[in-house]
């Protein structure tokens, strides 16, 4: 029984309902990459590694930039997921913002973002849910904070963020705003 | 206002149609540059169960809006909202980062000149200090009774905000509007307000002490201006506040803020703008 991504729909882009999943024991993630590279239209997902991400406010803080930049035709990478992962980063730098947050061979978990709005075939939750089954091999959990928090590398993000040791991370909440802030200004700093 | 009806026949510049839809917005607040709108909800983070850990603020969020200006030309003008609109949002993320207290930035779509912040809920420091001022009065009829309770209940504010002022030029960060209206007071615990700094417009980076200097006089005249019965008592508190806030910078801090003081006597004399002679 394939399980329902948890479907979130933003204020803004009542059009565009987001369907979010996460898997843990993933063991096919270098099939993935190599699926996304050859541009396999079944894998039109914006797949994150997990250790990268603090909260799902996180994720939508870029989901949301990635969204306005399509809305004002300013994208800069070819497809919305594509512009997902490189919206989490805080760098301008294409190549090494889907190095550090996409999928990896060696991630073991997956945060999988589908936009559904384009004129494709799976829009539904379920639907969305059984592609996934077959896409990615390993245990879906239900999303939430919780299972999220788990599954961070408070470092890694440190680091991809460039937050100096001074700050403390212990409190998530505030690290959520030092992060989402690092999203919606990148490329203008 | 008195010529009510005749501004309300000027219709507002439309906010972007897909923001004014998706949201319940209250305009608040309206400037020359900008409308100031007030949102319960986070312009994209929903309520859902199973986000625990989401930045959100229970007091609300403030959309704050440059719209286009007609009479400029259209290219000028996006350029202009856009660098406005940053450097804004600039400020208030480098401050965030440093600790001061700031609205904490949410959001920014400087294209449309659109940035998202925390609501602050509480009174601007010039309200503040007339509801206690008032309270003051009503108890009791005696000056020097009255001075006693002025110090009581308005001095500890007034040194933390002196103070907060102090870590915003600290790190060389200059407000360039500092007014009674402009600091807002949030309660903190029971009886304790916590001062919160907003509206970075005109804000600038500086090491000059001359810009901290007329930055200090803006703020003496709005006390002037707002509070003129005790204005010089109001100053002296913030001022002790501001130069304490200093020392815990050690040496450095100290030597700033003795070349602060020094340009505020001769920014007072000869007022906030500089002479061109010369």
């Amino acid at each position: 029984m394939p399980s329902t991504p948890l479907t979130l729909t933003l204020p803004q882009f009542p059009s565009s309902p987001l369907h979010l999943s996460l898997y843990t024991n993933v063991t096919n993630a270098p099939t993935i990459r190599s699926q996304l590279l050859s541009g396999n239209t079944a894998y039109s997902y914006a797949f994150l590694d997990p250790s990268t991400i603090l909260s799902i406010s996180h994720v939508l803080a870029a989901v949301y930039r990635a969204l306005t930049e399509r809305e004002a035709g300013t994208m800069r990478t070819r497809t919305v997921n594509s512009e997902i992962v490189f919206s989490m980063a805080p760098s301008m730098n294409i190549g090494d913002a889907l190095k550090r947050f996409g999928v990896k061979d060696e991630s073991t978990a997956l945060f999988v973002v589908k936009v559904a709005d384009e004129a494709e075939d799976v829009v539904g939750a379920e639907e969305v849910g059984v592609a996934l089954e077959s896409i990615v091999e390993g245990e879906s959990v239900a999303l939430c904070d919780d299972a999220l928090q788990a599954l961070t590398d408070i470092e890694v993000v440190r680091k991809n963020y460039k937050i100096p040791q001074g700050v403390v991370l212990n409190d998530r909440i505030a690290a959520a705003q030092i992060v989402t802030g690092a999203i919606a200004l990148r490329g203008y700093s | 206002m008195a010529d009510d009806n005749k501004n309300a026949e000027i219709p507002l510049p439309a906010l972007p149609e897909g923001i004014v839809k998706a949201l319940d917005l209250t305009l608040i607040s309206q400037g020359a540059e900008a409308l100031v709108f007030f949102s319960q909800s986070h312009p994209f983070i929903p309520t859902h169960e199973a986000i625990t850990n989401s930045p959100g603020f229970s007091a609300g969020y403030i959309l704050k809006y440059r719209p286009p200006k007609p009479y400029r030309h259209a290219l000028l003008d996006a350029q202009l909202t856009k660098h406005r609109t940053l450097s804004e949002v600039r400020s208030l993320y480098k401050l965030m980062l440093a600790g001061v207290k700031v609205p904490v930035f949410v959001s920014v779509d400087p294209r449309q000149g659109i940035i998202w912040m925390e609501n602050i809920s509480g009174p601007s420091l010039k309200k503040w200090i007339w509801g206690n001022e008032e309270v003051i009065d009503s108890q009791t009829e005696d000056e020097a009774g009255r001075a006693k309770l002025r110090e009581e209940k308005i001095k500890g504010t007034l040194l933390s905000v002196g103070s907060e002022i102090s870590k915003l030029h600290f790190m060389d960060m200059v407000h360039g509007d500092l007014t009674t209206s402009n600091l807002v007071l949030r309660n903190k615990n029971e009886g304790e307000m916590e001062p919160v700094i907003i509206d970075f417009g005109l804000s600038s980076q500086s090491t000059l002490p001359e810009d901290k200097a007329v930055d200090l006089y803006v703020l003496e005249r709005a006390f002037v201006s707002t509070h003129p019965m005790h204005a010089e008592e109001y100053i002296g508190w913030l001022l002790e506040g501001y130069v304490a806030g200093f020392g815990r910078g050690k040496k450095t801090g100290v030597f700033k803020v003795r070349e602060i003081m020094k340009k505020l006597e001769a920014v007072r004399l000869r007022g906030r703008k500089r002479s061109m002679v010369g």
